[in-house]
C-alpha cells in the first residue's frame, strides 16, 4: 500500500480507537468506579445502577466494543484492499 | 521508542514493583502495614503505579539517545498494515 | 454413589479425554510446539484462550473473593476482562502482523537488542512461574477435598497430566485440549448456577437471579446488604475500599491481562490479522459467559451461608459443614462458650473463619444440590487449573528454548534439537515447581 494510504488507514484506525476506548474507560472507570455512588441511587429490577455497571453491565459493553471493532476494521480493511 | 527507553523503562518498573511487593507482602526492606502504604495504594494496585514510571522514564529516555534504525522503523510501519501476514515463523 | 465416587468417575473422563486429545495432537516441529501449526480457527482459538486464561482463579477463588468483597470485587470482574478489550484493540492484530513465536521475541526484535530480549524473557519467567504455582495449589485443594489425596499428591498428579499432554503435543496439543476443558469448566459452573438461581429467585439465567427476588419479593442484593449491616459487616453493595485504591486496581488487572505471556502466544496461532482480532472478540464472548454468572454465585453462596450457619446450634449444622471443616478450611471457635455460631465483622467477638476459596466448590453442597453436581463442579475446577498451567508451561519453555537457546546461546541449533530442548525445558520446569511446592507445604506446616 502506497504511503499516503497507509497513512489514512492508520488515521481512521486510531479515530476508530479513541473512540471505543473512550467507550472502554467511560463503562468501567466511569459508571463503575468514579460514580459508582451516584450511579446508585437509580435503580432497576433489584439493582442500583453503578453497582450493577461494575458487576455486569461494563462486562456486556466490553464485548460488544470488541465486535464492533471486528467489524469496523474488516470494512476499513476491504475498503484499503487489505483484507488477507 | 528506542530500546534504551524501553530496557530503562522494563527494568525500572518492574524493580519499583518487586521492591514495593516484597516490601509489603512479604516484610522486606523494614516490611510495613497498611498505614504505611504510599498515598493508601494497596500492593495489588501498585502495578498501574509502577507501571506509569516505567511509561515515563521509557519516553523521558528515548528523546535523549538515538532513535531507532531504519529497518526497525521499518517494521512499525509495517506491522500497521493487516495485509501480508505470513505464516508465524522464527 | 458418594461425591467421592463420582468426582473419580468424572475427572478418569476427562482426563481421559484430554491425554486422547493430546496423542491424537502429537507437535512434529518447532512450529507446530510453538504456534500450533499457526492454522486455528477464530471461534477454536477464542474457546482455548478462554480456558487457558480462565485459571483456577477464575473458576474457583473469584467467586469466593466477591462474595466476602462485595462491591469491592468488583475489580476482579472488569480488571480481567476490560484487558480483552486491550488485547484486541492495541496488541493482537500487531503482534500477529509480527509474526514471530513469543513475546521476547517481539521485544527483541523490535527493540533491536538481546539485552531488551533478556529483560522480556525474565519477565515472562517470574510471571509464568508465580502464576503456575497458584494452579497448582487450586489443583492441590480439589484433589484432597474431593478426592481424598493429600495435597502434595494431588499437586504430583496434576503436573504429571499437565506435563505429558503439554510436552507431547506441544501448543497444537494444548490448543486441542483446552477447547475440551472450556466445554467441562463452563459446563461445570453453569450447571450449579442456574440450580441455585432456580432455588433462591425461580429464574433459570443467573445473571437475571442476580437481580432477582426471593418467595417474600425481598431483593436478594437488598435482603444481603441488610444482612451484613446486621452482623457489623460493610455494605455488600458499597464494599470499603476507598475508591483510589479500586481505580488502581481495576487498571492494574485491566493491563497486566493484556500483558500475559500465555494469553497473548494464543494469538500468533491464527491464519491472519482479522483472524486475530475475531479470535480476542471469540474469547471474551465465551469467558464474559463465566464472569456474568459468576456474581450471582457470589450472592447466592453468601446469603447462603449466612443464613445457613449465623447464629445456628454448632451441632446442628448441616453436613457440608462438617465435610469442609476436615479440611481445615471453615473453623469454628465458640467465644463465647454458648454453642451457636457468631459470625461477625467485630474480630474480637467473631467465631467463624471461612477460607473464601470454599465458596464456588462448597456452593452446591450448602444448597443441597446431587453429587453429581458436586463432582462435575471438582471436574471443572480441574479443568480451568489444568489447562492454564499448560498454556503457562509452554511459555516457560519456549522462554528457554526459542528465546534464551535458539536466539541467544546458540543460533544454529537444529529444529529437532530445538524440539528436544523445548520438551526437556518444560519437565525441569515442573520438576522446580514440584519442589518449591513441597518447600512452600513444609515451611507453612507449624512447627
Amino acid at each position: 500500500m502506497e504511503s499516503e494510504n497507509r497513512k489514512k488507514y492508520w488515521k481512521k484506525n486510531l479515530k476508530y480507537l479513541a473512540i471505543l476506548l473512550s467507550i472502554w474507560f467511560l463503562v468501567s472507570f466511569g459508571f463503575g468506579i468514579l460514580l459508582v455512588d451516584e450511579l446508585n441511587s437509580i435503580r432497576f429490577a433489584g439493582f442500583k445502577l453503578g453497582f450493577w455497571f461494575a458487576q455486569q453491565g461494563a462486562i456486556y459493553v466490553f464485548v460488544i466494543l470488541i465486535f464492533v471493532y471486528i467489524r469496523l476494521m474488516n470494512k476499513l480493511d476491504k475498503k484499503f484492499g487489505c483484507n488477507n | 521508542m528506542n530500546k534504551e527507553g524501553a530496557i530503562l523503562g522494563m527494568v525500572v518498573g518492574i524493580l519499583v514493583m518487586l521492591f514495593y511487593m516484597m516490601k509489603f507482602k512479604f516484610d522486606w526492606f523494614g516490611g510495613g502495614s497498611k498505614e504505611d502504604w504510599w498515598f493508601g495504594i494497596s500492593p495489588e494496585g501498585f502495578g498501574t503505579i509502577a507501571m506509569i514510571i516505567n511509561f515515563i522514564i521509557s519516553i523521558i529516555i528515548s528523546r535523549f539517545t538515538p532513535s531507532p534504525p531504519n529497518d526497525v522503523q521499518e517494521i512499525v510501519e509495517n506491522i500497521r498494515i493487516p495485509s501480508g501476514a505470513g505464516k508465524a515463523t522464527h | 454413589m458418594s461425591i467421592q465416587v463420582w468426582t473419580w468417575i468424572l475427572v478418569g473422563i476427562t482426563f481421559t479425554l484430554y491425554i486422547g486429545i493430546a496423542i491424537r495432537s502429537r507437535a512434529g516441529s518447532t512450529k507446530e510446539f510453538y504456534v500450533a501449526g499457526g492454522g486455528v480457527s477464530p471461534l477454536a482459538n477464542g474457546l482455548a484462550t478462554a480456558a487457558d486464561w480462565m485459571s483456577a482463579a477464575s473458576f474457583i477463588s473469584m467467586a469466593g473473593l466477591i462474595s466476602f468483597n462485595g462491591y469491592d470485587g468488583s475489580v476482579y470482574l472488569m480488571g480481567w476482562t476490560g484487558g480483552y478489550v486491550l488485547l484486541a484493540l492495541l496488541l493482537a492484530p500487531y503482534l500477529r502482523k509480527f509474526g514471530k513465536f513469543t513475546v521476547p521475541d517481539f521485544i527483541g526484535d523490535r527493540y533491536y537488542s538481546n539485552v531488551a530480549r533478556s529483560v522480556a524473557v525474565f519477565c515472562a519467567l517470574l510471571v509464568s512461574f508465580t502464576y503456575v504455582a497458584g494452579q497448582m495449589r487450586g489443583v492441590g485443594l480439589v484433589f484432597s477435598r474431593f478426592l481424598e489425596v493429600d495435597i502434595n499428591t494431588g499437586v504430583i498428579i496434576g503436573m504429571i497430566i499437565v506435563l505429558f499432554y503439554a510436552v507431547l503435543g506441544g501448543m497444537k496439543g494444548i490448543t486441542y485440549t483446552q477447547v475440551a476443558q472450556y466445554c467441562v469448566l463452563i459446563f461445570a459452573f453453569m450447571v450449579p448456577a442456574i440450580f441455585i438461581s432456580i432455588q433462591m429467585t425461580g429464574n433459570p439465567i443467573p445473571q437475571l437471579g442476580f437481580g432477582g427476588a426471593d418467595e417474600n419479593g425481598v431483593y436478594l442484593l437488598d435482603k444481603l446488604d441488610g444482612l451484613h449491616r446486621e452482623l457489623g459487616f460493610a455494605e455488600y453493595t458499597s464494599g470499603s475500599k476507598t475508591t483510589l485504591d479500586v481505580f488502581l486496581i481495576t487498571a492494574a488487572l485491566m493491563f497486566g491481562t493484556a500483558g500475559l505471556p500465555h494469553v497473548i502466544v494464543r494469538f500468533f496461532t491464527v491464519k491472519k490479522v482479522s483472524d486475530a482480532r475475531k479470535s480476542a472478540g471469540w474469547a471474551l464472548l465465551l469467558i464474559a459467559i463465566l464472569y456474568t454468572t459468576a456474581p450471582a454465585i457470589s450472592l447466592f453462596s453468601r446469603t447462603n451461608l449466612i443464613e445457613t450457619v449465623s447464629n445456628e446450634k454448632y451441632e446442628k449444622l448441616p453436613e457440608w459443614f462438617s465435610n469442609w471443616e476436615k479440611t481445615g478450611l471453615i473453623k469454628f471457635d465458640d467465644k463465647n462458650k454458648d454453642g451457636r455460631v457468631q459470625y461477625v465483622a467485630d474480630v474480637s467477638k467473631n467465631e467463624l473463619i471461612v477460607d473464601k476459596d470454599i465458596m464456588v466448590l462448597a456452593n452446591p453442597e450448602i444448597a443441597g444440590l446431587p453429587n453429581w453436581v458436586i463432582a462435575l463442579v471438582a471436574a471443572g475446577a480441574l479443568a480451568a487449573a489444568l489447562s492454564t498451567a499448560a498454556g503457562l508451561l509452554l511459555v516457560i519453555s519456549a522462554s528457554v528454548s526459542h528465546d534464551f537457546i535458539k536466539k541467544m546461546v546458540n543460533p544454529n541449533i537444529t529444529e529437532k534439537g530445538e524440539l528436544v530442548a523445548a520438551r526437556l525445558s518444560a519437565v525441569v520446569a515442573v520438576v522446580l515447581l514440584v519442589i518449591l511446592v513441597f518447600i512452600h507445604q513444609i515451611l507453612s506446616l507449624p512447627q
